[in-house]
């Protein structure tokens, strides 16, 4: 375990699959509760702006911590989470070069639970806006565009990043 | 489900922690802090009792399988270090003298929140758990005390 992600996955010995698993198994109670008292509308709201906060302070405070450019940090941060997230999914790579990775997710487990749990915007709030936190580390050298996701009900995720020059 | 030894307590309430603290900080932020209180100990109950009750399926529903929730789940892993005071059929007896779940919260600055996730849960888990069986616990490290003295006993 390289340590660029401790604070973001506690624990190296569980699968992000599972780690997200019992975020959402405690999370469900209280956002449901909630949900009664106010609406899912507005109670979505307030864990949608809580979890988007925190997801953003955690991949900066990440990046705070690599040396180098923002480029650098991206690829830091991206490696660590492509190879946990990757466990879960399959992927097609479209495109790989200097100015672009075109990946399309074809399968995932996240989307698979929490389309099951039938909380899927739950999980993108905990799985998917983690890409774009990541790319955001990467402050204009790195770009995401995701025109769908399997866990919106897509049959892919269609990731395609882009880089500037260097 | 993950099994439930693979992983130590502590580290799951940590995980578990991640993203229930931004949540319950930001309804706070937006109700107040009695409306959360309320809200947070309803929904963290349910969550509580149904912890119990596996519990006492995989341990035993008596004081001696409460014993090894205590040791063997809540103490594995290092999360804290106790001393039992006592133990019959019907008690159970200990002050936990160390708590790395309250040093977490207390390293965040957010011991009060700690108090409303972390130990509050403890009544509920031991109603679902054997509800001929209650805790009375005057103090806790989290709230500043010194030790939490936890006296299960079974019920009048």
């Amino acid at each position: 375990m390289s340590g660029v992600l401790d604070d973001y996955l506690i624990d190296p010995e569980v699968s992000l699959l599972d780690k997200t698993r019992m975020q959402a198994q405690v999370l469900l109670p209280v956002l449901r509760a909630l949900r009664a008292e106010l609406g899912k509308e507005r109670a979505d709201a307030v864990v949608k702006q809580a979890l988007r906060d925190w997801s953003k302070q955690l991949f900066a405070a990440i990046a705070d911590g690599i040396e180098g450019s923002p480029r650098r940090k991206w690829a830091a941060i991206q490696k660590v989470f492509g190879e946990v997230s990757g466990r879960e999914v399959e992927v097609e790579i479209r495109r790989h070069d200097e100015a672009a990775l075109d990946i399309d997710v074809t399968r995932c487990r996240f989307a698979e639970f929490f389309r099951a749990l039938g909380e899927p915007e739950l999980g993108a709030l905990l799985i998917c806006a983690a890409d774009f936190d990541i790319a955001a580390v990467g402050e204009g050298a790195v770009a995401l565009d995701r025109a769908q996701t399997i866990m919106q009900g897509a049959p892919s995720c269609t990731f395609r990043y882009r880089f500037a020059p260097r | 489900m993950t099994d439930e030894i693979a992983i130590s307590h502590l580290q799951r309430r940590k995980i578990e922690g991640r993203v229930l603290i931004p949540f319950i900080d930001a309804c706070r932020k937006k109700f107040g802090e009695g409306p959360t209180r309320e809200l947070v100990i309803a929904a963290i109950r349910s969550h509580a009792m149904a912890d119990g009750a596996r519990w006492a399926d995989m341990f035993g529903a008596d004081t001696d399988g409460l014993r090894r929730v205590v040791e063997e789940l809540w103490a594995g892993g290092g999360g804290m270090e106790l001393e039992v005071v006592g133990q019959t059929a019907d008690r159970l007896d200990f002050n936990v003298t160390r708590c790395r779940y309250a040093e977490f919260y207390q390293e965040l600055g957010l011991a009060d929140l700690g108090a409303l996730i972390h130990c509050s849960r403890d009544h509920a888990m031991v109603e679902g758990f054997n509800d001929g069986l209650e805790l009375t616990r005057s103090q806790t490290i989290m709230a500043g005390g010194t030790c939490c003295d936890f006296r299960f006993r079974r019920k009048a």
